[in-house]
């Protein structure tokens, strides 16, 4: 198990306000790892830790075995980074900004981020300023495919843009990294486009990790039961994730199987449980975290 | 030196505008300067011209601006594009030590600036050798250099306050950079080269006070 990046007892405080303790996750060489949480889970956090633009009050992350607060040039040429909003140089039109980034990169490759371009029917000495969102994006986009990192870090990539360039991207993005066996670390709000993109999922909570497993084992394993109940309360139950009244009926979320769910809530009269399966990873997301 | 010919493409496209209103408004004050010396030598003559001058009027004090002027454009052309949402992450990710990158930036703001104030320099010589001696075109040219180090002061406090990450510090830099140019620029023109070593040493320290914001903004500093 080759682990690209790896983040080791990172904790993190902003004054005296905690935002996580204690922090381990890896990603390993090939697999796309997406990361989910709550607004205000520090997850735009992580993303600065990562690119070496905060330094953590506790603990260190690496890139590459290199501590990520000094990646040689070498790294930093196999790292691509897209930063929340797509930012990029507004000033640059698209064939100055391409000119740019390609005399740094000795593998750049050109027709990667022109074909890309090529899609978006704009000339090729529109400036970027001029761009809109989802326009923005895909230079972004292409930009990092010129580039072609081992090791792309991604923050909030579906931010501003409309389903159709979000689609685009997507499939854009995950038939770059199919083809090349890049390393991916990204986050974003929308949990749909997640699911078509990620192996494995990580649920930051307030303060820690909440869950860290590959999307398929959450996809096939976490259900959605829905019961009856006279019971005015339901304490937490070991097994058993945010059982609470919904309404007239009771619901709660499992890893477990059907079986043991229904001992567990033997002892609460449940009755008329319903298992609901095939859930998306937004639902199974909500059912982890909780409703606000 | 490929490397900052490099970044140097970029930085090119950010400040080739400012450059160029900058050129303008020296080759305004020159144009002026030459008709302003012109006409009291025709109105007044040489000799009521050499001694107005060497009791205390001065030839150059449309000029005195233009240097903390322009070393302030060229500072504001460069980074703040840099710092709306924080682009100066995509400029340090750049495959180069994060020291080689920001001292780049500098080196090609200082160098535009420099090319901007020889050019102006030799402009004014041009024009004053042709109407006054020769001691007093030197001693007028020394203040303009004075100034143009000002501009330099000006050039780097105007990039610390830009990237400097927290609000608190941006206004205590603004406040100590304005404080340092006019103590600066508090000076008798034509014995401006007494304090000249202070001012190079402020200029210097200005420059290293970019590089320390830079360091703050890398570390995540709120």
């Amino acid at each position: 198990m080759n682990e690209i990046i790896r983040c080791e007892n990172i904790s993190q405080y902003y004054g005296d306000k905690l935002v996580y303790k204690n922090i381990n996750f890896g990603v390993e060489e090939g697999k796309i790892l997406g990361l989910l949480g709550k607004n205000g889970t520090g997850k735009t956090t992580i993303i600065n830790i990562l690119n070496g633009y905060l330094t953590p009050t506790e603990g260190r992350c690496t890139i590459f075995g290199h501590d990520v607060r000094n990646l040689t040039p070498n790294d930093k040429a196999r790292i691509g980074l897209l930063l929340e909003g797509h930012v990029q140089y507004t000033f640059f039109n698209v064939n100055q900004i391409e000119r740019f980034y390609s005399r740094f990169y000795p593998n750049w490759n050109a027709d990667a981020y022109y074909d890309l371009i090529k899609q978006l029917h704009i000339s090729e000495h529109q400036r970027i300023a001029s761009m809109s969102c989802g326009q923005r994006s895909q230079v972004a986009l292409g930009l990092i495919f010129a580039q072609n990192p081992e090791v792309l870090i991604l923050d909030d990539f579906s931010m501003g843009l409309d389903p159709g360039y979000r689609r685009l991207f997507i499939e854009r993005l995950l038939e770059f990294v199919r083809n090349g066996k890049k390393t991916v670390f990204l986050t974003s709000h929308i949990i749909q486009d997640m699911e078509m993109l990620i192996d494995d999922c990580m649920v930051f909570d307030y303060g820690r990790v909440l869950l860290h497993k590959p999307t398929a084992e959450i996809m096939n394993t976490f259900r959605r039961y829905t019961f009856d109940s006279e019971c005015d309360a339901i304490p937490h139950i070991v097994g058993l994730w945010h059982t609470a009244r919904v309404g007239k009926q009771w619901e709660t979320y499992s890893f477990l199987s059907e079986e043991m769910v229904h001992s567990l809530l033997e002892e609460y009269a449940a009755r008329n449980i319903v298992c609901h399966s095939n859930l998306s990873l937004e639902d199974a997301f909500i059912g982890l975290t909780g409703k606000y | 030196m490929k490397f900052f010919l490099s970044l140097s493409y970029k930085e090119w496209i950010k400040v080739r505008l400012y450059v160029a209103i900058a050129f303008a408004i020296a080759l305004a004050l020159l144009i002026y300067l030459y008709s302003d010396v012109a006409l009291q030598v025709r109105m007044e003559g040489y000799p009521t011209l050499i001694y107005k001058y060497l009791i205390g009027s001065h030839i150059l004090t449309a000029f005195d601006m233009l240097p903390i002027v322009a070393g302030t454009a060229v500072a504001l052309s460069q980074f703040l594009p840099e710092m709306l949402n924080k682009r100066l992450k995509l400029t340090l990710h750049l495959p180069a030590p994060e020291l080689n990158i920001i001292s780049s930036m500098l080196l090609f703001g200082i160098a535009v600036y420099t090319v901007i104030m020889i050019s102006t320099y030799v402009g004014i010589s041009a024009i004053l050798s042709n109407f006054l001696p020769r001691e007093y075109v030197h001693l007028e040219l020394m203040t303009f250099v004075h100034w143009s180090i000002v501009g330099l002061t000006a050039y780097g406090f105007s990039t610390a306050v830009c990237i400097e990450p927290t609000m608190q510090y941006k206004i205590s830099i603004a406040l100590i950079g304005f404080a340092t140019v006019a103590v600066s620029m508090w000076t008798e023109y034509i014995h401006a080269t007494y304090i000249f070593p202070m001012v190079v040493v402020l200029a210097i320290a200005s420059l290293l006070m970019s590089v320390y914001t830079t360091s703050r903004f890398k570390r995540g500093i709120m």
